[in-house]
């Protein structure tokens, strides 16, 4: 329906949920990550009567103030995640795992890397420090090496894919076991992988140059927007019990479906025993990738 | 290098948390306090030092007319495209702000506020970027804003109002972008009733100073009246004229199953309200007598009030006082409704005795004669008609002569007949024209010179009903009955001319025929004449009388 359905390998997710091996067509357009606006990507064509798949009532609400219909809250596939690959016991958090606000293909990011590193070594003290980079950052060595000179770790989780091809459809796999790894996960920027991470219990904050990115859309109002939005969690360490209620709203944590019913939003009443998978370069990588 | 992206917006604009990025309440309607009743009714509450919020959408010009008014305004909305249109238009005015978002989650509390004014109920002073608050939680929201001693002005939807019965679309059922709100509809914590509303602020501490309601649209309160309970017969006939003759309710609805006037002979008008106004203060004190008054907005924008003190009716003409007591007789009826009900039933000599009866009275009204005189409403939305004569609730001097007001008035009342698709004796073909020379007629009138002019500037007002089903099927079936009958006219017409034309064809036909006739009869007689002159007879004849003739002729010479 559309390639953006599987950006983060966000399809498979709700496959593996469903009980499926691959993800087939979702008739559906599926939120893709933390939004502010009506879910969806600004100037975002839709097919009228496809369903608009969201992670929460928010931004359901918000999306028909402005004129869209046909919302159907399904969760965020992390939520589904969650459920599909459940937390080991003993699982030890050590150190703090960085997530700096993000451009993609078509917007990059600006900011002064070194500045932030800088920032960041001196709120989280004398830890083990881990920077994950989008993976068009990280593909620029300068930037890598700018923190990894500075005692970073310096990873991706990999590429969220274009068109059906190029995405690592364990991105968000990746992402879930090293936040599982870290006690504290900051960014400069509210996002998805905060919200991600207070969900699995690490704790969260967010400082530092929140950067911008080119030419971005005024209709989503910017930083500004989201410090109003969510004062509580612009702090450097956000309280867990505030994160957490944040991350479940906002993830939709209560809003997930049962495999059949959500097989049933997706589209998927054939493909759950027989459904086409949709063609793709698939990538999978054996781990998060680490700067050799 | 930290550029955020923001939205443009004034110094005196503030936003917080909820403010919504793209969300216009004012494009979608205008917000409480509308009319000129309500804002009579806000206007009484102002005082020069006090610090006032406004809560929820209200229209701009109330807002920047409060900003002059009061020491401190500060202007609550949720929505950011508004905020700017009313910070841009306040910019000027000191102690003014506007704080853009949810008053649930402000930021830090503010300074207490004297005066907290939300007309608009709370179904649009939620924002949507929150987390979903139900009526109360909203309401707790803004009665927090009230200073103890405060005063509260709250303008809550009557669910049950006559405007919602005769609603041409469900709130249950719509899908455009203003429903999607649950705090409308959806809430049942929502209050209902006057008694769940006044149970509502007693919980939050707050004392009713003043309960009134709104007619007859939650849209348009054009009459606003409080102490109802408490009414006079005199009072609620002056109510039910009111709003049954307001031009909020003509644009409201014909209203042909009478669902107004039934609510209205049973007592019930208040019960079907379309919202309530309280006046509540916060912390002690006692409530303040009821006093029973009616605020209505008249057809030409002017602001009346009715109170009732000590068994007589005090009247105010926008706020100034009108020396004589206006004069309800007891038991009496608008004239509009007598002449409505005797056109509907076909009852031509009441019809003629009451449109009689309206010419003579307004004969004997005076005219103007200076240019202070004031001109009152002669419309039949304006007569009472009691057992000893008519009455005026607006009096006044006529415009001009009695014959001319009479014009006007039956105009007024063509009008009225057409828009609500009443139904009256005269044939379904009749026109405007028509209708009103046969009216001019009963009454008595000399005929107009130029109905035609008259008709149609009155056919330029508002076309009515807007929003009332039965009203649109009643127009509907009349304008059908008219196209029926003048389908027929038009078939009547037309086999008329047939009949014409077949009869013209046969006469044609035997016009043919004897034109025929003669022609063989002609040459018949040329084919005799033939034969004559080629007889022997004939031509012996000839032989004999030509040398005759000759010598006949030369004698002659």
């Amino acid at each position: 329906m559309h390639h953006a359905n599987h950006f983060y390998g966000h399809a498979q997710i709700l496959a593996r949920y469903c009980g499926l091996a691959e993800a087939p067509t979702i008739w559906g357009y599926l939120q893709h990550g933390w939004n502010t606006h009506d879910g969806f990507a600004v100037g975002h064509d839709f097919v009228p009567g496809r369903p608009k798949l969201v992670w929460s009532e928010a931004v359901a609400r918000r999306g028909w103030a402005l004129g869209l219909r046909d919302y159907v809250v399904i969760g965020s596939p992390w939520a589904y995640l969650l459920t599909v690959v459940p937390e080991a016991a003993d699982s030890p958090r050590e150190g703090t795992i960085v997530y700096p606000f993000h451009g993609w293909e078509g917007q990059q990011i600006v900011g002064d890397h070194a500045a932030y590193a800088d920032q960041v070594r001196e709120r989280e003290g004398d830890v083990p420090l881990t920077m994950c980079l989008y993976w068009n950052d990280f593909e620029q060595p300068q930037i890598r090496r700018t923190y990894e000179e500075k005692g970073f770790r310096v990873i991706t989780h990999g590429r969220r894919g274009h068109m059906y091809t190029g995405g690592d459809v364990d991105f968000l796999d990746h992402q879930l076991i090293e936040l599982r790894r870290h006690r504290r996960v900051v960014s400069n920027r509210m996002g998805s992988a905060l919200l991600y991470a207070a969900s699995v219990g690490a704790e969260v904050g967010v400082y530092g140059d929140p950067m911008v990115l080119e030419n971005d859309h005024a209709v989503l109002g910017g930083m500004a927007r989201q410090e109003r939005l969510l004062p509580q969690m612009h702090q450097d360490a956000v309280p867990a019990e505030v994160a957490a209620g944040v991350a479940a709203r906002e993830l939709g944590l209560d809003e997930t479906l049962p495999p059949r019913m959500l097989a049933h939003a997706l589209g998927w009443d054939d493909g759950v025993s027989s459904g086409e998978p949709v063609p793709q370069e698939r990538r999978s990588t054996p781990a998060t990738q680490e700067l050799g | 290098m930290t550029a955020t992206v923001t939205s443009d917006r004034p110094a005196n604009v503030t936003l917080v948390k909820g403010a919504m990025q793209r969300w216009s309440d004012l494009e979608h309607a205008p917000g409480g306090g509308a009319s000129a009743a309500a804002r009579t009714y806000v206007e009484q509450q102002l005082r020069p030092d006090a610090r006032v919020a406004l809560v929820g959408p209200h229209p701009l010009d109330l807002i920047t007319g409060l900003a002059g008014q009061v020491a401190h305004l500060t202007v609550f909305t949720r929505s950011i495209p508004d905020a700017v249109l009313i910070g841009n238009a306040l910019l000027e005015c000191e102690g003014t702000e506007v704080v853009c978002g949810s008053v649930a989650h402000l930021p830090e509390a503010p300074e207490p506020f004297d005066l907290v004014i939300a007309l608009d109920d709370m179904a649009r002073v939620l924002s949507l970027e929150t987390e979903v608050l139900d009526w109360q939680e909203v309401f707790d929201a803004v009665r927090a804003l009230l200073a103890d001693g405060g005063t509260l002005l709250l303008g809550v939807e009557n669910e049950l109002g006559l405007h919602r019965i005769g609603s041409l679309r469900s709130r249950y059922t719509s899908n455009d972008d203003a429903t999607w709100s649950a705090t409308a509809t959806f809430d049942t914590g929502r209050p209902r009733t006057e008694a769940a509303l006044t149970g509502v602020l007693a919980d939050a501490g707050l004392v009713v100073r003043r309960l009134g309601i709104g007619l007859p649209a939650w849209e348009d309160q054009a009459v606003i009246a409080t102490g109802t309970r408490s009414f006079s017969p005199q009072m609620d006939t002056l109510l039910a004229a009111a709003t049954l003759g307001s031009a909020a309710f003509r644009r409201v609805g014909a209203d042909p199953t009478r669902v107004t006037r039934a609510a209205v002979l049973s007592g019930r008008l208040p019960d079907l309200a379309s919202g309530w106004f309280v006046v509540a203060g916060a912390g002690s004190g006692a409530a303040d007598e009821d006093v029973a008054t009616i605020t209505a907005t008249t057809p030409s924008g002017e602001v009346v009030t009715y109170t009732e003190r000590d068994g007589a009716i005090l009247t105010e003409r926008d706020g100034v006082a009108v020396a004589e007591p206006v004069e309800v007789p007891t038991g009496s009826r608008l004239l509009s409704e007598h002449v409505l009900d005797a056109c509907a039933v076909h009852d031509l000599p009441a019809l003629r005795s009451l449109l009689r009866r309206y010419a003579g009275w307004l004969a004997g009204r005076p005219t103007r004669t200076s240019a202070g005189d004031r001109v009152g409403d002669i419309r039949m939305d304006a007569v009472l008609v009691a057992d000893d004569g008519l009455v005026a609730l607006d009096p006044g001097v006529l415009r001009g002569s009695a014959e001319d007001a009479a014009w006007e008035g039956l105009a007024d009342l063509v009008r009225v007949i057409r828009a609500r698709g009443a139904r009256h004796p005269w044939p379904s073909a009749t026109d405007d024209r028509t209708m009103m020379s046969i009216m001019g007629a009963m009454a008595e009138l000399a005929p107009h010179p130029d109905l035609e002019a008259l008709v149609g500037t009155e056919s330029r007002e508002p076309a009515l009903p807007a929003y009332d089903v039965p009203g649109l099927l009643a127009v509907i079936e009349r304008l059908t009955e008219t196209n029926t009958a003048l389908a027929s006219r038009a078939q009547w017409f037309e086999d008329r001319l047939n009949t014409r034309e077949r009869e013209m064809r046969l006469r044609t036909a035997r016009h043919d025929e004897e034109l025929k006739r003669v022609v063989r009869q002609q040459e018949l007689l040329r084919s005799s004449a033939e034969d004559v002159r080629r007889s022997i007879t004939y031509r012996a004849g000839n032989l004999l009388i030509g040398p005759v003739r000759k010598v006949r002729d030369r004698g002659g010479r």
